[in-house]
């Protein structure tokens, strides 16, 4: 008796190690882009498989991706735009090596208040409305009316690789107004029948907004090759990083995680 | 204590040997508290002063690369050049409020019929959407037709609900449209295919209309449009010198910082070198070192020579410019029918000068500028205090000046102010004066109350309802008689500003009361006793004898005010501009950023050490300075002025 009790105390205890060992939690910091919808769901889909997984999403701008990998306070980097050499450096000299994997593409599209009659606009008509040389929606063939521009603000990985896509990188209006995400963006733009903002291609089917085609090209998933404004988003990972975090990348990267990315509304890695 | 006391309780004694411990240990307890608050407090000064200290030096250096890298000789002629799309869109805007002056009635019609396919449009949205989904998830296939048939009967149900009005805010009103092209409208939207969104007939050929209007207001202004046309090309070899040379100027410094950065990771890796953990390691780091820097130090003379050799090209371009604006004034029409047009031109003819003389001024200052004169730790310092731009994150070059941000939070402070001051001293006076026992025992507690709502829920309620409610409200054509109306903005400082009054108001109140209280009853029973009134008595007597309490009152509810955040960060609109200040009045409804709100929304982000987070911290000096200094005025106030007390 007493060792059926001892034993099966001993298999208890194992089966709890078993479970608190298994119980891991995968830290996720960096774009709002990825951070906001795709990776969510793509952990959702993770846990599914992987019970006992748990993750921890905090999408607050590309830039904070990489002094979290740094600390170790994150396992995964997520971001919408290339590191730059400094980060790359600050992170190994903490003795973090980066690897860089391509997460999707991402088309960053023009929006525009449902309200609004211009529909279509020129890549030279965006980068002078968004320099503010172009003032008034009568200019590019709208109704009389003051532009307002909302961008992301300076920590965000789009609203640098808006300025090299969109803008020759010229700096921004200065009557521009700087909003913390696409979903800020967005509202705005409902709410303002004279806004104007960019966001990715995910949160372009916003209520009370709607897309703007450029040079002729619909912003859809189908035309990733010829519209302007695409972009690939990054995952950074530790050499380091253990299974389970490599298997979620590989996850990510692979057939349905890229299934997810598209039904989402960004455009799959070919 | 006196000997003799002394010699009534031994020095041995249990007694008092024990009550002096006891005591002494409360005391010092006490005394280590204090002593640790201002420890920390000095701890905290310093942790401030030496983070930011160090980003003068540092933003020296960096505008000393954008110095000799000549990206400040570029941004000479790109002055010229902002200036003059400035003035280019004034004109340019000028012609389309004079075009479309002829067409308005064209363009509502246009607009109300678009909003009016909108509306429905929005409504089938759900529908439209699940259906457009089956049909691309089918792909080649046909979509299952049980799935189709459900929802197009949803669709059609949508529909009835959106063509009767029933969704929403109803059906939009059409006062421009006849009825009966208001019936064909609503017909073509009921016949469009479920699966389509295109626009319905009526609401293309309005567009169509409106174009053939424009065209033909457009006719008279042929002249005009040719002016502002070559007025505006006036600047293209500007333009394409400026984006060569800024190709050539900016590799120049990039360069520079890549040396620059290379020489800095080789020192991180070397210090990380040091102290490895594994021999393995630090073999690894150092090697890493050794291969860290890949460039040479930029040889800048050199790099600079191309582009002071072109210095004829660029006053030949500065040249172009003045001569196309002394042609364009006498080709542009004296005035034009249209109001707003005409004040687009006047604003012009007003800056016309101002922008003549700036151009002639160009090419001295480009013969002037040296690639390697020195900038100056004062010069930098200056440039901070009296910046008008805060650029960061920029391609081009960072710039930190705090004027736009300093000016937002000023103008924020005082239209917070302007709410708080007369609801809080009004409020004190009533409870003080007038107000009975179960009034006040009503009044105080609630006001104080406000305090205890968290700063982001205040932010909450800005945006969801007063920005919003505001917002909608500016648009009634039977307020546009207002300063400002309609708003463009829904997050503006007029908001912000607001909802940082009501914040003040419970600490402009309490100590106002406080003041108030303090004013002895001497006063006011002998204004009495000369038989002034009650509200005599309180403005010639009571209000007057408190004031020093309640300026200083008001000094510390501005501290409060211009030391908030969340509030800012949510409701002000965060434009880093300096306000507009000639729309008057209406100037307090643009949106505006602030000291707090840049800290707030950058810390966060920026790389730590880099000069830009070194710049937020030299903010939260100087915001700590500010804050400091009104309360201490706020001190001395109280003391200085006031009666009664002698």
């Amino acid at each position: 008796m007493r060792t059926t009790i001892r034993t099966s105390i001993g298999l208890l205890a194992g089966a709890l190690l078993a479970a608190t060992a298994g119980a891991q939690t995968i830290s996720i910091k960096g774009s709002d882009t990825l951070g906001a919808k795709l990776v969510p769901q793509l952990a959702e889909s993770f846990k599914a498989k992987h019970p006992g997984v748990k993750f921890e999403i905090a999408a607050e701008g590309s830039s904070t991706a990489f002094p979290a990998l740094a600390n170790g306070t994150a396992q995964i980097g997520m971001s919408s735009r290339k590191a730059k050499s400094e980060e790359i450096t600050a992170a190994r000299a903490k003795g973090i090596k980066l690897n860089e994997v391509e997460a999707c593409h991402d088309m960053i599209t023009v929006i525009v208040n449902k309200g609004n009659p211009v529909k279509a606009l020129t890549k030279d008509q965006v980068a002078k409305i968004f320099t503010g040389q172009v003032k008034d929606w009568s200019e590019v063939g709208g109704a009389p009316g003051p532009i307002s521009v909302y961008t992301r603000n300076t920590s965000s990985g789009t609203y640098k690789d808006w300025q090299g896509l969109a803008m020759k990188g010229r700096d921004y209006a200065p009557g521009s107004q700087k909003l913390a995400g696409n979903e800020q963006i967005a509202q705005e733009v409902a709410k303002n029948k004279n806004g104007i903002g960019y966001v990715g291609l995910a949160y372009s089917k916003a209520n009370g907004t709607q897309t703007v085609s450029i040079d002729g090209v619909q912003p859809v998933a189908a035309n990733a090759k010829t519209f302007a404004y695409s972009r690939a988003c990054y995952f950074y990972v530790p050499d380091s990083a253990d299974a389970t975090v490599k298997e979620f990348v590989e996850f990510a990267t692979g057939a349905e995680g890229q299934g997810i990315a598209q039904r989402i509304g960004f455009v799959p890695n070919h | 204590m006196t000997d003799s006391e002394r010699r009534t309780v031994p020095a041995d004694h249990p007694f008092r040997r024990k009550g002096r411990s006891n005591e002494g240990l409360i005391k010092t307890f006490f005394q280590s508290n204090a002593a640790l608050t201002i420890i920390i407090l000095v701890l905290i000064i310093l942790f401030l002063l030496r983070e930011g200290i160090g980003f003068f030096p540092h933003y020296r250096d960096e505008l000393a690369v954008y110095r000799r890298a000549g990206l400040e000789f570029v941004d000479i002629s790109r002055k010229d050049l902002t200036a003059h799309e400035q003035m280019g869109s004034l004109l340019n805007r000028a012609y389309f409020a004079q075009v479309n002056a002829g067409c308005r009635r064209e363009l509502q019609r246009s607009t109300e019929a678009a909003a009016l396919a909108n509306y429905v449009s929005e409504t089938v949205d759900p529908a439209h959407d699940a259906l457009e989904r089956v049909k691309e998830a089918a792909g080649e296939n046909a979509p299952p037709a049980e799935l189709m048939e459900k929802l197009t009967a949803k669709y059609r149900s949508l529909l009835a609900d959106a063509l009767a009005g029933r969704a929403g805010k109803g059906l939009p009103a059409t006062p421009h449209l006849s009825d009966g092209e208001r019936r064909t409208l609503l017909d073509q939207l009921a016949a469009r295919d479920p699966l389509s969104t295109d626009d319905p007939a009526l609401v293309a050929e309005l567009q169509a209309a409106v174009a053939a209007k424009q065209a033909e207001s457009a006719a008279p202004y042929a002249a005009f449009r040719e002016a502002v046309d070559a007025f505006q090309d006036s600047s293209s070899s500007l333009t394409l010198l400026i984006s060569e040379t800024g190709d050539t100027v900016k590799a120049t410094k990039e360069a520079a910082v890549l040396h620059e950065i290379e020489v800095i990771k080789r020192g991180t890796l070397l210090e990380a070198a040091a102290k490895a953990k594994s021999a393995d390691e630090k073999a690894q780091l150092e090697a890493d070192a050794k291969a860290a820097v890949t460039t040479e130090p930029v040889n800048f003379a050199e790099a600079i020579a191309p582009v002071l050799a072109r210095v004829p090209d660029w006053r030949a371009a500065n040249a172009e410019m003045v001569k196309a604006l002394a042609e364009v004034g006498p080709k542009l029409p004296a005035t034009l029918a249209d109001e707003k047009a005409n004040r687009y031109l006047a604003t012009f003819r007003k800056a016309e000068d101002a922008f003549s003389r700036e151009l002639a001024d160009t090419p001295a200052k480009l013969d002037a500028w040296k690639w390697d004169a020195p900038v100056g730790l004062g010069s930098t310092v200056l440039g901070f205090l009296t910046g008008r731009d805060w650029i960061t994150g920029g391609e081009w070059q960072d710039f930190y000046g705090i004027v736009p941000l300093f000016a937002g939070s000023v103008m924020i402070s005082l239209i917070a102010l302007v709410f708080a001051i007369p609801f809080g001293v009004g409020a004190a006076i009533y409870t003080n004066q007038l107000a009975g026992q179960r009034q006040q025992r009503f009044i105080k507690p609630t006001i104080e109350f406000l305090q205890a709502i968290p700063s982001v829920v205040l932010g909450f309620v800005g945006i969801a309802v007063l920005g919003t409610f505001l917002y909608e409200m500016s648009a009634k054509d039977s307020l546009s008689w207002l300063p400002g109306f309609p708003i463009q903005q829904r997050l503006n400082m007029f908001t912000a500003g607001a909802l940082l009054g009501l914040m003040a108001i419970p600490t402009i109140f309490t100590l106002s009361e406080d003041a108030l209280n303090n004013v002895p009853s001497a006063f006011s029973e002998a204004s009495d006793a000369l038989g002034a009134s009650k509200l005599q008595t309180i403005f010639r007597v009571t209000v007057p004898a408190a004031i020093s309490g309640i300026l200083a009152a008001v000094l510390l509810g501005l501290g409060r005010v211009i030391g908030e955040t969340m509030v800012v960060l949510l409701v002000a609109g965060n434009r880093i501009q300096i306000p507009d200040f000639t729309e008057g009045l209406g100037t307090i409804f643009q949106p505006a950023h602030t000291l707090t709100g840049i800290i707030a929304q950058e810390l966060g982000e920026v790389p730590f050490g880099s000069v830009h987070y070194r710049a937020l911290f030299v903010i939260g000096i100087l915001l700590f300075s500010i804050v400091l200094g009104i309360n201490w005025s706020s001190q001395r106030l109280l003391k200085r002025f006031r009666i009664g007390h002698h």
